[in-house]
This record gives structure tokens, sequence and C-alpha cells, in this order.
């Protein structure tokens, strides 16, 4: 009876009449009409559904307005509930679900929330770098930190100014952008900026694992100008570490 | 910047604390504050790393910590979640909670999760399920857990207790202590037509470990009154009268005020710290 009776409840706050009306018959009077009493639970989900969305999505929150993106959290919460009582790992696919015009600011604001929640990892200092014989440079194992991410395609610049909660990083390459980068940095800021072809290239061999030398190869072929700045710059910024150091 | 910590404090003492909301995280990392232990929701720090984490390490080196866990779902029919068991074991085993705590409610079912706190029907079957699932609950976390009084809203036709004896029968079956909610209990008596302070006088004194207080909202529906456990706002009058009422037949408890919407300016918050705390220290030695 016990699990019947949750199935029906679980269904009434996600908004299934049926289930509601299932809860409603089985409800004993109270101070109020426990018909209202019973939506104040779905009420409360909603709400705090659309707050755990607003706070991942808040450039996508301010740009649709209050009512705007309300309308749409409710949409999909009720087709995406949380699978975990792990709010900050909810609301993935609500990039999917806003207009086309605001999905790239949609990817940006989820590739932040989740930088911000990200493993901490020992991030390879320039120091440490120095350190390592320059024979054994070419086949280093480093990965990007689990902060980052990286959106090819995306143009952070318009989306910047609606996250003063970023750390501001000024964009240290001079090619064209052809993407976006984001990361916690070892302040525990989450910093974002916009990359070129080279460097995306770059991160993005390291992250399938490639060793440093052939990411650099693949970097330079695809117009990477400076390997030696773009280095220093992900160095810098805490955005590389050696593969043991890796958090598991 | 604080200095280095030089022990961490373990046992969460006879006193008035605070929920640590992220609004008031600069203020602890800043300076000193006059509060004697904290308490933080669990589910708010399962995450791989970041900022968090971090800054209640260093907070908790120097105040006594309680963890309050939201999503246990301790009458969830199907069980309680191994994995979220797991998780929150991981947090414990690391900062070292002198209390840990949920709820009388639900929240998931299959995969499916709601983040409210649900109620069930007390009655037989479902004692069955949460003495069960608190059994469950303290192997797999290790601890001792106080299940707290939720704010209830509604009535079930299949209700066949009322929540102290429900409470009483599940401290008697699991050795799980409580934590009275006076606010959820002054709120839940209202909404369902209940003396609270008559049910509060048969609560199980001796398992009760710790006392939650905070603010309700009032709700017009229709011609009656809804009292809506919002935390956001100051305790009322007639639950700081209940709390005196439970210091007087229960006892002094490590007592904690929540405010978590529309969260003010630290020293409000502090400020119904103290109140309790006077309160607790009229009521015996602390």
């Amino acid at each position: 009876m016990l699990k019947q009776l949750q199935q029906a409840m679980l269904g009434a706050v996600y908004g299934d009449a049926a289930g509601f009306a299932r809860v409603a018959a089985g409800l004993a009077p109270a101070t109020v009409d426990p018909v209202r009493a019973l939506y104040l639970h779905t009420a409360t989900v909603t709400a705090a559904l659309t707050g755990v969305l607003a706070q991942a999505y808040p450039a996508v929150h301010a740009e649709m307005g209050e009512a705007g993106f309300a309308t749409l959290a409710t949409r999909f919460l009720r087709e995406q509930p949380p699978a975990l009582p792990v709010l900050s790992a909810y609301g993935a696919g609500f990039a999917e679900l806003v207009p086309p015009a605001l999905q790239g600011m949609a990817r940006l604001d989820w590739s932040a929330h989740r930088a911000y929640f990200a493993a901490d990892a020992q991030a390879l200092s320039p120091a440490a770098l120095a350190l390592i014989p320059p024979d054994r440079l070419g086949g280093l194992d480093l990965r990007p930190v689990p902060s980052v991410s990286l959106l090819a395609g995306v143009d952070p610049d318009p989306w910047l100014p609606l996250r003063p909660d970023l750390a501001v990083v000024i964009n240290p390459f001079e090619s064209p952008p052809a993407g976006a980068l984001i990361w916690r940095g070892t302040d525990l800021r989450v910093a974002a900026c916009p990359v070129d072809g080279g460097v995306l290239t770059l991160l993005t061999g390291l992250a399938a694992g490639q060793g440093l030398l052939a990411a650099a190869e693949s970097a330079l072929a695809a117009g990477l100008l400076d390997l030696p700045a773009a280095l220093a710059f992900l160095l810098n910024q805490g955005l590389l570490t050696r593969t043991e150091d890796a958090a598991p | 910047m604080r200095p280095a910590p030089s022990h961490r404090p373990e046992a969460v003492p006879l006193a008035a604390g605070i929920g640590l909301r992220h609004a008031h995280v600069l203020d602890f990392l800043t300076a000193p504050q006059e509060v004697s232990w904290l308490e933080v929701h669990s589910e708010n720090y399962l995450c791989a790393g970041g900022p968090r984490l971090a800054q209640l390490e260093r907070i908790r080196a120097d105040y006594p910590l309680s963890c309050h866990s939201v999503a246990l779902s301790l009458g969830a029919a199907e069980g309680v979640s191994r994995d979220h068991l797991a998780r929150l074991r991981i947090l414990y085993d690391r900062f070292q909670p002198g209390l840990i705590s949920d709820h009388l409610a639900w929240c998931g079912v299959e995969g499916m999760h709601a983040p409210d706190l649900l109620p069930l029907p007390l009655n037989g079957e479902s004692l069955e399920v949460v003495a069960r699932n608190v059994e469950r609950a303290q192997e797999g976390l290790g601890r001792r857990l106080l299940v707290e009084n939720p704010s209830l809203y509604l009535r079930f036709q299949a209700d066949e207790m009322d929540e102290a004896d429900f409470l009483a029968a599940l401290v008697a079956r699991t050795g799980c202590g409580l934590l009275l909610d006076i606010n959820n209990l002054y709120v839940s008596c209202q909404n369902r037509g209940l003396d609270a302070a008559s049910l509060l006088a048969r609560f199980p004194a001796a398992a009760v470990g710790q006392y939650h207080l905070a603010g309700h909202a009032r709700v017009m529906v229709e011609e009656a009154v809804l009292l809506v456990d919002d935390h956001g706002s100051p305790v009322s009058d007639p639950v700081w009268a209940l709390y005196a009422q439970a210091l007087r037949l229960i006892g002094p408890r490590p007592t904690l005020v929540e405010w978590d919407t529309d969260v003010p300016p630290l020293p409000v918050l502090l400020g119904e710290a103290a109140q309790a705390q006077a309160l607790l220290e009229e009521a015996g030695p602390c």
C-alpha cells in the first residue's frame, strides 16, 4: 500500500493529475482543504527545482526573465525530474530545451556550473614543469584539470558580461576565437575566456590522452602561433595536471 | 584570513547554534563569530571538489559541526539508497560531525527524486518501513541518527497513530535519537487541528538529542490559515513558548536556529541564536 501511495504522490508532485486524484482520495480532513494542502507539495517541488536550474543557468535566467524561465523550467522538471538527491548534478539536459538562440549561452552556464563542483586536482605549475628534464617533455602525460570544459564554436563574449561572478581573464590569444574555455582556477574561482583553434586543438589532444609532443604537433597544424605562450598561459592558470596527480 | 587551526572541535555542545548558509560563509572565513556550533545541509556538500568543501574544511577547524541531510528518504517503501548512504558516509568520515540527522519523510521512488519532505501515513506498515530504513542508515553511516519530525500539511485516512507514538515506537525499535523541531511541531499541529503542547508532552524525552527552531509563514487558503515551514522569518512567539515548554519537559539540548529563505545578515541570525541560548541557560546548566 505504501509503495503505491508513494508512486502516486511522486506523480502528483510532478503534475500527474491521476496520481494527484489518487492521493487526494486517501486524505483526511484537516484545517485546510486537503487538496489545496497537497498542492503545496507540488508547488514546493516546482519552486525548488526552478531555483536549482536558475542557479545553474544564471545567464539564461537573466535573458529569459522570471516568467519565461519558470515556464521552461516547469516543463523540463516534469519531463526530466532528478534521478538523484544531489541537486548540484541536476539540469544537464536543460540546455537542449532552451530557445536555439540561447543554447550556446546555456552550454556555457552549465560548463561554469560543472566547473564549480568538479573534482580537485594538483595543477602543474610552471616551476614544476621547469624541473622536468627537457628530453622528457615531449612524452609528458598532461591532462586538463577536471573542471575544464572546451566548447568549440561557442563565443563566450556575449555571455561574460552576464556572469559577473566569474573571474575575469583577458583573452591572451591573438588569433580569432574558435571556442570557449571554462575552468576553475587555483584560487577556486571559475573563469572563462575565448580560445583560438590551436589552443582548442592542444587541449582537446591532451584531454584525449595524447602526449604533449603529439598534442602540440596537432595544435601547430591547426594554426597555433605561439606554443610556449599557450603553454605558459595554461600552466599559469592552473589548467593542466600530470596524470599521476589527477584526482581519481 | 584566520590563523591555521590548532584543533578540530568534535562534540556539539549543549548550546545554541545556527545553520551555516552560503550567504554567511565569508563572514565565518574572515572573522570568528559568536556562535557555539554550526549545522550544514549534507546534500549541499555532496560534490567532488571545489570551494564549498574547501570552505567547510576551514570553518570546521574552528566550530563543532552537525550534518543534517534531507534526502535519506527514511520513509521510502523501497528502502534507502545504498549509493546515497555511501555518499553521505564519505562526507561524514571526512568532516566528523558531532551529530547527524534526517527526517521522518520520503523524497523519491524508483530513481526519481523530489526535493521535498513528503509525508507518509503514520501506521504500522510505515513504522516497519521506517524502522528498517533507519537501521540500514545507522549501519551504513556508522553513526546514531537523529530523526526529525517534519512539518505536516496533510492527514491520511490510513493514519493509525500520532507522531509522538510513532516516533517513540521508532526509537524503541532502532535505538535512534530524535531531532525535535519545535517549529515543525507547531506548524503540523496548527495545520492538522492538534494541540502542540499536548503532543510535545508525549515525545520520548530521553531520545531527544537536538532541537530545531525556525520561522514559518502564514498563508490564507480560502477562509483558513495554512502555516508553511519556509524558514524565512524570525522564530514566532508561539514557537518560542513551545520551546520553553520543551526545555522544562524534556530538558536542555543543543538547539539550532535555521533560516533558509530571505536569509538575513548574519547578526540577525546570531541574535535569534542568542535568544535560544538565553532560554537554554535559564533552563539549566549548559
